[in-house]
């Protein structure tokens, strides 16, 4: 069965395989009972959230972002200092941090209105350096490399999410909130209008849609998002510390979006799942873990550039199939001429 | 002399060596980077690479500078290597796309790093003696001329590569429009992994270099080298290779002041600042050409 037949099937049956899916989520943490598939299912969940948010950005806007995990480490912080030094309840803390992940992502989307997407990426990178410079060295605040511990657990009206399963659900449902409101927000004039920035600027501008608008617009809803898992993350793990915050996470996650398709929520969270869960799988290949990962990943890749649920519009000519099917092309018409 | 200005002074020539290694794997990275506009997030693991073959072979009877030549032609076939195998089948893809085949080919390369030489920091062996050069009342370490003359001379054989030969001629080419070149019978698929191997052998000299001058090597500082050479290739404007050495000197002054007078906890984030903020006034690089927009 190929890739096309199979995505025709699940279209066909929509809303089947979808109630499937929610009921087998749903059940999946009482059934299951195993600490660690139970935490790479959070994990995956956590990090679908995540690449959501740089969907909008990365997939929809189109613009390079190395900063996720800088919004991403803002929501953290920040709800974690306002659950230790305050007792302001776990919702506000959690709106707060998507309140000021969103305010920094719309002071770093100003000054990048005027430039290309290679420079933003470079500006969102260095917004990632001071963040982390800021957060190590400020150890009055963030106790520097030591990082802040004993952030209590998520409580929502006098219920505590302090064991895995309890915590499944509530990120379970913020997911499921967060899949629901970008999916429409996307559907929606602002979507559709951010997309055609992406598409083609000069033209969108010429059609009279605000570029630059759309931009700022992608830049904090991608943040927000970024700084509710980030809040999640810290009442979950109740530790953090600078290093959770590097480079490293950024590209993480930039992987996810790419392999998971450009321009597709689904993607972000195939692509959360598929690099939660593959490194668990290859784990007993020890120190040639990472290697293996990169070739599985390369030849994701290489068959299709789009990324695994991605429109066709990204790819271009490559892909090592198109490259066969096209050379295959050109073989038979040189021996039907010689005929 | 005043002993501020000693000081500064001193710092200056720090920044200088430091920055001509930046300059030297910006050359390397701007190059490739000029053609295809595709970030190369290989870049640093492949010099990375380069620098280690350059350890094991400066462990063996070669003399240094053959040992160093070695890994470098070496560092540019791998550099060539990846070029074919994981980025020309998606080079027609969108320009994000690439990025994450170069990141699949730096953790392949990552693995098998260090599986030959382990994760740890392993302490690189200086090339030179180290030895204090008196000059008044100012004291230059040699290793600092050493960098410094290193830079000088690569960005001389540079010069000559691309400004005196046939091949440099294309290469300037195809960097102006792709498929023009092509037409007027440049041979483009050859250019493109010559480029590619430049871009590795300056990468691997520049890495040595580097290594040699903290006296420290370990494969973590692949990521941190692309993110250099990537910084400093646009702080000198995309196209200009001239530039990118210029920004690559910068960056390094900019980074060694900072250090000595803002304290050693900002100094990568103070020289990405820096760039950024210089790089809001002159979004085409400090010695690009803007380009216009066609419709």
């Amino acid at each position: 069965m190929t890739f096309a037949s199979l995505k025709k099937a699940v279209n066909a049956r929509k809303w089947p395989v979808l109630i499937v899916c929610l009921v087998l989520l749903v059940a999946a943490p009482i059934v299951i009972q195993h600490g660690l598939v139970l935490t790479v299912m959070i994990y995956i969940m956590l990090y679908s959230i995540l690449s959501m948010g740089d969907m909008v950005i990365l997939g929809y806007g189109g613009m390079l972002n190395m900063g996720h995990t800088a919004f991403y480490g803002v929501g953290a912080y920040v709800s974690a200092l306002l659950a230790l030094h305050t007792d302001l309840p776990f919702i506000a803390c959690f709106l707060i941090a998507g309140i000021a992940a969103a305010i920094f992502g719309f002071l770093l989307s100003v000054p990048c209105l005027r430039v290309s997407a290679d420079f933003l990426g470079l500006i969102t990178l260095a917004f990632l350096e001071l963040f982390k410079a800021v957060v190590t060295n400020w150890t009055a605040v963030t106790r520097g490399p030591m990082g802040l511990v004993g952030i209590p657990s998520a409580s929502l009206f006098g219920f505590e999410f302090n064991t895995q399963i309890r915590f499944y659900y509530l990120i379970f449902v913020v997911l499921i909130l967060v899949y629901f409101i970008l999916s429409r927000m996307m559907k929606a004039p602002f979507g559709r209008a951010l997309q055609a920035t992406r598409d083609d600027e000069i033209g969108a501008r010429a059609v009279g849609i605000d570029v630059n608008r759309q931009k700022v617009y992608a830049f904090v809803v991608g943040a927000a998002v970024a700084g509710l898992a980030g809040s999640l993350f810290a009442h979950y793990v109740g530790f953090i510390a600078p290093n959770s915050f590097a480079l490293d996470a950024t590209l993480l996650i930039t992987q996810m979006c790419i392999l998971g398709g450009l321009g597709s929520l689904k993607g972000a969270i195939f692509g959360a799942a598929f690099f939660t869960i593959m490194p668990e799988i290859i784990r007993p290949l020890a120190e040639y873990r990472v290697g293996v990962g990169g070739v599985i990943m390369l030849l994701v890749i290489l068959i299709r550039p789009q990324g695994v649920l991605g429109s066709r519009a990204f790819a271009g000519k490559g892909g090592i199939f198109g490259n066969l099917g096209r050379q295959l092309k050109r073989r038979q018409a040189a021996l039907a001429r010689r005929k | 002399m005043h002993p501020e200005l000693v000081y500064f002074l001193k710092q200056l020539i720090n920044g200088l060596s430091v920055g001509g290694m930046y300059a030297v794997i910006a050359i390397g990275y701007s190059m490739v980077y000029s053609i295809l506009y595709m970030m190369n997030f290989a870049h640093g693991d492949i010099y990375i690479f380069g620098t280690f073959i350059a350890m094991a072979l400066l462990a063996s009877s070669l003399p240094p500078w053959l040992a160093i030549l070695l890994a470098a032609v070496f560092g540019g076939v791998i550099a060539m290597t990846v070029e074919r195998t994981v980025y020309r089948p998606v080079r027609h893809a969108n320009r994000i796309v690439p990025m994450i085949s170069a990141l699949g080919a730096a953790l392949v390369l990552r693995t098998v790093a260090q599986v030959i030489w382990g994760p740890q920091q392993i302490v690189y062996p200086s090339i030179i003696p180290e030895n204090v050069i008196q000059l008044g009342d100012f004291q230059i370490l040699s290793q600092n001329i050493l960098s410094i003359a290193v830079a000088g001379a690569c960005v001389l054989l540079f010069t000559i590569l691309i400004k005196f030969t046939k091949i440099g001629k294309a290469t300037q080419c195809v960097i102006q429009d792709i498929n023009t070149s092509s037409l007027m019978g440049i041979p483009v698929n050859t250019i493109i992994p010559m480029v590619y191997w430049l871009g590795g052998f300056f990468g691997v000299i520049g890495g040595v270099m580097i290594s040699s001058y903290y006296s420290v090597i370990s494969i973590e500082m692949g990521l941190w080298g692309t993110c250099k050479a990537w910084a400093a290739a646009q702080l000198g404007g995309v196209g200009s290779f001239y530039g990118a050495f210029l920004g690559g000197i910068l960056l390094g002054v900019l980074e060694t002041l900072a250090a000595a007078y803002l304290g050693a906890g900002f100094k990568d984030s103070i020289g990405y600042i820096a760039i950024v903020l210089i790089l809001l006034f002159r979004p085409q690089g400090l010695f690009g050409k803007k380009k216009a927009v066609k419709v």
